[in-house]
């Protein structure tokens, strides 16, 4: 095939291509430009400059890390330990009568917040064993009576040691004191608490 | 821009929709729906394309290649491209004999050489442009156009039968 002949062929070819036209496109004029509106508006506020592309995403990103860090610090938190280092209270001595003396700090508890604590808890533990038909009762609380009964108890103790050392002092062997009044129990009921103060 | 864009979207809808519904035929069955679609995506552009008629037969092309391998028909597609082909065109092509021979000799060419033929012809595309639309030179889609041209020519050529006698 010459040439000129192939041009000739292509020439007819385009002349026939030429006398066809495509099919119109079948789609809602209408309907293809409300879509388009749409699209158009929502990429106007959507847009796609860097800032409002990753503006979002970068906060989110933020506050998620952020949130993570606090969520971990939250859940590995140890507790606070505080040392604190408080005054030993001196022990009492045995000349020590006044109880006024090497008295512990205010912090501390003393004796006779103790005895006190002990006599609420035997007072908690049967209160009737205390509390009928006492006229001290009666007239006082029992602040006032655990008092008087930590002030009878180390005046009877004072006396017991007196005694006994009055008995040596005039050649009595100590165990000749009848000690039974010192070493008797602490009285448990109102009633042996009565006695023992009457004995006194 | 934005208030030209109706104007332009109109205008490339009344020049070219034909062209691209005929482009998206070669791969796909609904090439209406892949132009709308085409058409709308232009619309939601913020920036206007530099080329809005390279940019549609581009976005046309690889919406209907996604669509026929969705539906996994191309196949079946190119094999009943012959039938369909009468619908490719106009009522008035349908009439006409010869016409209707041209477009189902068309349709029987190989994709690749119809593609070059619709985007140059009807579409009017630049063979560089087509070249950058197929992933080829402008060379290489200026020679694909010939030899379309040349075998839609000799299918359309009737043999003649003084031609048969001599060679008998």
């Amino acid at each position: 095939m010459s040439e000129q002949e192939r041009q000739d062929r292509i020439d007819e070819a385009l002349v026939l291509l030429g006398r066809m036209m495509p099919e119109a496109l079948q789609a809602g004029r209408d309907e293809l430009f409300f879509r388009a509106g749409e699209a158009s508006a929502r990429g106007e506020l959507a847009g796609s400059s860097f800032t409002r592309r990753f503006a979002w995403p970068a906060i989110a990103a933020t506050l998620a890390f952020v949130a993570a860090v606090l969520g971990y610090s939250v859940v590995n938190q140890q507790p606070k330990l505080e040392v604190v280092y408080v005054e030993r209270p001196a022990a009492p001595t045995k000349n020590d009568t006044s109880g006024t003396a090497n008295r512990a700090p205010s912090h501390a508890p003393d004796q006779a917040s103790l005895s006190n604590e002990a006599a609420a808890w035997r007072f908690a533990q049967n209160p009737a064993r205390l509390l009928p038909q006492s006229d001290i009762i009666h007239r006082q609380d029992w602040a006032a009576l655990s008092d008087a009964f930590v002030e009878q108890s180390r005046l009877q103790y004072e006396r017991a040691e007196g005694n006994r050392r009055v008995a040596m002092t005039h050649g009595h062997q100590a165990d000749d004191y009848d000690s039974s009044k010192s070493r008797r129990a602490e009285p448990a009921t109102y009633l042996e608490l009565r006695d023992a103060l009457r004995a006194m | 821009m934005s208030l030209d864009k109706p104007r332009l979207l109109a205008d490339l809808l009344d020049r070219l929709g034909g062209t691209l519904q005929l482009y998206a035929r070669q791969w796909c069955t609904v090439p209406d729906d892949v132009v709308q679609e085409a058409l709308v995506e232009l619309a939601g552009q913020r920036e206007w394309p530099a080329n809005p008629r390279a940019w549609l037969f581009r976005v046309v092309r690889n919406r209907a290649i996604s669509q026929a391998r969705a539906m996994q028909s191309r196949r079946r597609h190119e094999g009943a491209a012959a039938e369909q082909a009468r619908v490719w065109f106009d009522r008035r092509t349908r009439l006409h004999s010869e016409l209707e021979l041209a477009a189902e000799a068309l349709a029987e060419l190989p994709l690749e050489l119809r593609e070059v033929v619709v985007a140059h012809f009807w579409g009017g595309l630049t063979f560089s442009e087509i070249g950058e639309l197929t992933g080829t030179s402008s060379s290489t889609a200026h020679r694909r156009f010939e030899a379309a041209l040349l075998a839609l020519r000799e299918r359309m050529e009737v043999p003649c039968p003084n031609k048969s006698d001599k060679t008998e």
